[in-house]
């Protein structure tokens, strides 16, 4: 979305908060319009799918969710700039069978329960894996890595020290409250 | 182009290009300092040393763009990261040949590696210099350690490095600022090791950073714990051409730097029986010019500056300028390295660090220096380098499918791992080599360098040693899940990048390229001082070393003109 026209909705709904940095950043990583996106490398069924998944892998708290720090529009176009082409086919080939299975397997009839559902029937976290595991371990580790290089994330979900100036060792709780750092 | 004198002509800005303009143009030599790639002005041009993941596309991975261009640079895995990949070569644009593979991995532009280098410092000591001679490997060098001690003091002086003095004759200290913290538990493998493995010693890396206070150049201030170094550092922290030798060579007023240069060819002058100029091609325009100089310090790096020894062929050089004993090219060397290992520590749970510091650990050699150091299999010697840190997340994440609580562990740092990797000596060998291929010729009408080189049997048997003891010395402190690596994979010569040897210094003329003051035995106004003066590799990283010898023989330049002898 337009960053200005962010800003001034929500400068009428609530003025109080505009000027809190947690909301000024996350409308900084706000680049694109949900509404008016266009996928490059997924489907638009698939995009939709990933964001569902990715909200049930890293849901909504007290802190933003997943597609709300646009892991959906960074994974897309990381797929697609960086992945090379055995990567790409494979990846093409996974999602279009999790198309397939959720079509037939769920009748395309989706809640996040259901995908909480798809979820703890087919990522086998140790043991024999096929594609489909394979591929949902896959967006777990991307969108675990998507939301914690966003800015929002970053900046104020993790523990942000741009220019350190020192170095030492410490209290973790202290340090951090123990948090990772994000750099 | 009509001819242009100078005094000296300085070709390459790397790291002993910069040295040699410095110490060339405070002694008042005019001074032409040639650079075959672009302008990079010190933090102006470091355009991504402020940027964070989120301020580069997809969090600044790799893209696939990149990796077509820069294939063979981008065997090293991280030189091609979108942070810092704008310092090195596009591999389309500047090709190379490979008989055995060999990783040439390379920056053209004002400042060179000088900008990317790795920063670890080591002084080499009089058991290197001694090695060729005791073992009969290669041939002697020209230079006993007392000779280049006090450069060695010069250098570190004016450009800061860090380090712990410790005293030890394999490993002589420099002039040292104060070392980089070791962290809990680097501090508890420094405790256990001392305790456990007979004198062997875990120290601060000894990095080329300003840990107090300032230093000349441009602004040169200590370091900010940013570790974002290969992008340029903005606070000048660590030493780089750019920042610091090319300044001051700038401020006498007799410096002129030339950029977009490419030194085709080092004409000879049979009258003389001196260099008389140096041919150039403009890099954009492709048009030919020639400037004149008294003396040439040639510091190009080792391979460019071998090829341009082996272009410069005339009717007395028929096989390249210097290369009367046919060893111009042969004995390259690189260390071999990408072999120790990495263990999980249990303890240290509630500590952290503020801080991303720029250097880990630093194991100095223990193997064959004498008593019950030495070993039956391998001569020479190897360091480790390393560090210790936590992981960026909890391993409870790998448990973990989805929902608030995986949301929580991932934000929690991970436990404490520790890893070394040995830096082991390569020996000389006359079959290492590169030679020039006149039938593929580059952009500029040039020809390509073709490599043919290997590690050999002693490497091999040396790395043997550097797994099992990284192994050892992990257990010994009680660490777990130790793995032993080697990686066969990453262990293709030239991935060090520390290239060198193929215009090595000697005593004897049929048998060596250089002199003991880095001059071309039988033409004495050229001076080759970057890596390929190298007569042996010694395990330590070699920059420093250069810096030394570059500005010792440019003082003794300057004093043989003053003089009348050159």
């Amino acid at each position: 979305m337009k960053r200005r026209d962010a800003l001034k909705n929500i400068g009428l709904s609530a003025g109080l908060i505009i000027g809190t940095p947690s909301i000024i950043t996350l409308l900084n990583s706000c680049t694109t319009d949900p509404k008016t996106w266009k996928p490059i490398f997924l489907s638009k069924d698939q995009a939709e799918i990933l964001k569902n998944i990715v909200d049930v892998i890293i849901p909504k708290t007290d802190t933003p969710s997943a597609s709300e720090v646009n892991v959906i529009e960074f994974l897309d176009k990381y797929y697609k700039e960086v992945l090379d082409d055995e990567r790409q086919k494979w990846l093409k080939d996974s999602y279009n069978s999790l198309v397939d299975l959720i079509k037939t397997k769920f009748n395309d009839n989706m809640t996040a329960e259901k995908y909480k559902d798809l979820l703890d029937n087919h990522m086998i976290l140790s043991g024999d894996s096929d594609d489909l595991s394979e591929l949902l371990k896959q967006i777990k580790s991307d969108t675990i890595w998507a939301y914690k290089t966003s800015e929002f994330v970053g900046e104020n979900v993790l523990a942000y020290d741009p220019i350190p100036a020192t170095y030492y060792c410490g209290d973790l709780k202290e340090l951090t409250g123990g948090k990772s750092w994000s750099l | 182009m009509k001819d242009q004198q100078y005094d000296a002509i300085v070709i390459g800005t790397g790291i002993t290009g910069g040295w040699a303009a410095k110490e060339l143009c405070e002694n008042g030599l005019k001074t032409l300092v040639l650079e075959r790639g672009r302008m990079i002005k010190h933090i102006e041009d470091y355009h991504t040393a402020n940027l964070d993941p989120w301020d580069m596309p997809n969090g600044g991975r790799i893209t696939r763009e990149i990796k077509e261009r820069k294939f063979k640079q981008h065997r090293t895995g991280y030189v091609t990261d979108p942070v810092c990949e704008h310092f090195f070569v596009d591999d389309t644009k500047h090709p190379y040949n490979e008989v055995r593979r060999f990783d040439w991995i390379r920056g053209y532009h004002v400042g060179g590696k000088s900008l990317m280098w790795g920063r670890q410092s080591y002084r080499l000591s009089e058991i290197d210099f001694e090695a060729n001679k005791k073992d009969g490997n290669g041939v002697d060098w020209p230079v006993r350690y007392k000779d280049i001690a006090p450069w060695y003091s010069h250098v570190e002086e004016y450009i800061g490095i860090s380090g712990e003095k410790l005293g030890l004759p394999q490993l002589p200290d420099s002039e040292f600022l104060k070392p980089l913290p070791l962290n809990c538990a680097e501090d508890d493998f420094r405790i256990s090791v001392a305790k456990n493995m007979n004198g062997r010693v875990v120290t601060p890396a000894r990095v080329a950073h300003i840990t107090e206070g300032t230093k000349p150049g441009l602004g040169r201030t200590t370091c900010q714990y940013r570790n974002r170094c290969m992008r340029g550092c903005p606070y000048g922290a660590y030493f780089s051409s750019n920042s610091s030798t090319l300044p001051a060579a700038e401020a006498t007023g007799n410096m002129t730097l030339r950029p977009h240069s490419i030194v085709h060819k080092i004409i000879y002058d049979e009258k003389t029986k001196k260099a008389s100029e140096v041919e150039v091609i403009d890099a954009e325009t492709k048009q030919i010019h020639t400037f004149k100089a008294k003396i040439i310090f040639l510091c190009a790096s080792t391979v460019p500056s071998t090829s341009i020894l082996m272009q410069s062929t005339s009717k007395r050089f028929p096989n390249g300028l210097g290369n009367d004993s046919g060893e111009l090219g042969h004995n390259i060397m690189d260390h071999h390295f990408v072999v120790g290992a990495y263990a999980e520590i249990e303890n240290f749970k509630e500590k952290y660090y503020k801080g991303r510091k720029p250097g880990g650990i630093y194991i100095p050699r223990f193997r064959n220096i004498g008593g019950d150091s030495n070993s039956k299999d391998f001569v020479r010697g190897y360091g480790y380098q390393g560090g210790a840190w936590r992981e960026s997340m909890s391993e409870v994440v790998a448990e973990l499918k989805y929902g608030p609580e995986l949301k929580e562990e991932i934000l929690k740092p991970g436990g404490w791992r520790i890893g070394v990797t040995g830096f082991g000596e390569t020996l000389p060998n006359h079959n290492n080599r590169m030679y020039l291929d006149y039938d593929k010729l580059d952009e500029w009408g040039l020809p390509t360098i073709t490599f043919d080189a290997d590690f050999g049997e002693n490497e091999l048997a040396m790395r043997e040693d550097m797994k099992d003891q990284a192994v050892k010395m992990f257990k010994a402190a009680g660490y777990k899940n130790v793995i032993g690596y080697d990686s066969i994979e990453s262990r293709a010569m030239g991935l060090g990048i520390h290239e060198m040897g193929t215009a090595r210094m000697g005593h004897d003329p049929k048998t060596s390229v250089l002199n003991r003051y880095n001059q071309i035995h039988a033409c004495k106004n050229v001076f080759v001082t970057d890596g390929s003066f190298m007569t042996s590799s010694a395990c330590q990283n070699p920059s420093l070393t250069y810096m030394a010898f570059t500005a010792r023989a440019a003082n003794y330049a300057a004093e043989q003109i003053k003089n009348g002898n050159l």
